[in-house]
């Protein structure tokens, strides 16, 4: 097997598992390097509040020689939550069971990757005017000015408005209900987020002249104007 | 070679007639060459407000299909110079326009005018998008209140995808606003936009603001274009937007309030000492 500098190495977290990327195959040094390593900050302690995936791709043809079982019953008794296992032989992939893991499937990491991927947003650079409509297909749109009355932007994505929203905005039009409006000054004929709606008739009094977003939360749709705090609830400009 | 200019504006009765009439004499009267064309097949109106109705014997749907010369139809200005008139047709169909047509007589006249002003029917339909076909600008016309302005807005949107500019690929249609009817009373009472409001949405340079006056109507009975009349506040401010369309900076005028004296607002007796 390969000389390894340390005999395991945290490669890091795939949310919302811990990557451990093994580098030995003798449980025990794995096991007091672990404990070693207590009290730094990218450590195990960190390890303590996420699911585990044992990473044996690093092994090579010689990971038959690592004592699976042996390393997740030590990881656990130490308080740790092994869960997965990512390129197990397939001696180690029919152990899994008993063990109580799974195999660490590529397609679930494929799909990790597509979400990051970055697809570049679509960019207006200048008013959409009445009658027009504009739909950004799986992804963002950026109108840099204002969006007028009687003009219509949809976007898979988020919807970014540099200047007034005074016309009709649908993000997530698909369905993601993680997607967000935000514009320059809210005044909308409408706003919506997967096909959660409010008409200006059920806004009067929440529009805002300076800048707002409006989001999901749960069923509800919310508009929060600047300064938005989001993460403290009390401090929200919610409208 | 001319300049096409398309006066548009979407929304019907916000001035479009008026300000052709009175932006073309204006140009003339600096000594441009001038031709102003009627787009609006049916109306016939900007014969009468250049007060050349009674000289039409023929018009631009004749020339179209061949039944008259351009010369022929052209009617020349009685009182300012390198003016010209072409009138429409009362009595045919707005079909009567064809691109085609419409190409012919304005690639004639581009070699023998300085401006070729094309006033557009209302709304969005043939006869307007004729109008503004062969527009190398556009004066949008555009009254202080939201149907106003929402039309207007439809219209530099089509300015930008369905002129020949845009369909060929070639430099934007130049657009300015030009808002009309402007009673900065009504306006301070909140009654009216503002021309700030109505800019915030169009974001169209202003090429000029033309106050609302009682002068206009008479002008049009009469068939003198506004501008004629210097003592006139609309008349002055559409000198002044025509200076600005011929590259030259002037301040806006007649867009605050007058301050009027006690006894004047008592006998209402301002709007006729100002001329208005
Ligand atoms: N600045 C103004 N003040 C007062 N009346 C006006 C003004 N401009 C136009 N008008 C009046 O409005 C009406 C419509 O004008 P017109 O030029 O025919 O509009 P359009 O060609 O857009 O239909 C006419 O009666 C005209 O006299
Ligand atoms: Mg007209």
């Amino acid at each position: 097997m390969p000389d390894s500098p340390q005999p395991v190495h945290i490669k890091g977290r795939v949310h919302p598992l811990a990557m451990l990327l093994l580098r030995s195959t003798e449980a025990g040094d794995i096991a007091s390097h672990l404990d070693s390593m207590r009290g730094e900050a990218d450590g195990p302690d960190l390890l303590a509040r996420s699911l585990i995936c044992l990473d044996c791709s690093w092994l090579g043809e010689h990971k038959d020689a690592l004592d699976l079982p042996r390393l997740v019953h030590t990881l656990r008794g130490a308080g740790l939550a092994p869960v997965a296992v990512k390129d197990p032989s397939p001696a180690q992939e029919a152990l899994l069971p008993s063990l109580g893991c799974i195999k660490f499937e590529e397609q679930a990491r494929a799909m990790q990757s597509t979400k990051a991927e970055r697809v570049p947003p679509m960019v207006v650079d200048r008013p959409v005017r009445c009658g027009q409509t504009i739909y950004a297909k799986g992804r963002d749109l950026i109108v840099l000015a204002g969006v007028n009355p009687g003009a219509e932007v949809l976007a898979d994505g988020n919807i970014h408005v540099y200047g007034a929203l005074r016309g009709r905005a649908l993000a997530g039009a698909l369905g993601d209900v993680e997607a967000r409006v935000h514009c320059g000054q809210f005044l909308p004929e409408l706003v919506g987020v997967a096909g959660v709606y409010l008409t200006s008739d059920e806004l009067v009094g929440r529009t805002s002249p300076g800048p707002a977003l409006c989001l999901l939360e749960g069923e509800e749709l919310t508009i929060h104007a600047a300064p938005y705090g989001l993460a403290e609830p009390g401090a929200s400009g919610k409208l | 070679m001319a300049t096409v200019i398309v006066v548009t504006s979407g929304k019907g009765g916000v001035g479009k007639t008026t300000t052709v009439a009175a932006m073309g004499t204006g140009l003339a009267l600096r000594g441009k060459r001038v031709v102003v064309i009627d787009f609006d097949v049916g109306l016939r109106n900007l014969d009468l407000i250049m007060g050349c109705e009674r000289r039409v014997v023929y018009d631009f749907i004749n020339v179209i299909h061949g039944e008259a010369a351009l010369r022929q139809a052209l009617i020349k200005d009685k009182r300012v110079d390198s003016l010209f008139i072409l009138p429409t047709s009362q009595t045919r169909d707005k079909d009567a326009l064809t691109p085609e047509g419409v190409q012919v007589i304005i690639d004639q006249l581009r070699e023998e005018f300085d401006y070729i002003l094309c006033d557009s029917p209302a709304g969005i339909e043939h006869g307007a998008m004729m109008a503004m076909h062969h527009a190398d600008e556009a004066i949008v016309v555009c009254n202080p209140e939201v149907s106003s302005v929402r039309d207007s807005d439809r219209i530099i949107g089509l300015l930008a995808s369905k002129t020949r500019r845009a369909i060929e690929g070639h430099a934007p249609v130049r657009e300015r606003l030009l808002i009309t009817r402007y009673d900065p009373e009504r306006v301070a009472r909140g009654e009216m936009l503002s021309v700030q409001d109505v800019q915030d949405i169009l974001a169209v340079p202003l090429l000029g603001v033309i106050p609302e006056s009682r002068a206009i109507l008479q002008a049009s009975n009469e068939g003198n274009p506004v501008i004629l009349d210097g003592d006139t506040e609309a008349g002055q401010a559409y000198a002044d937007a025509v200076a600005r369309l011929s590259g030259e900076e002037r301040p806006l005028r007649f867009i605050t309030p007058e301050k009027r004296g006690f006894l004047a607002k008592l006998f209402g007796k301002d709007k006729k000492a100002r001329g208005a």
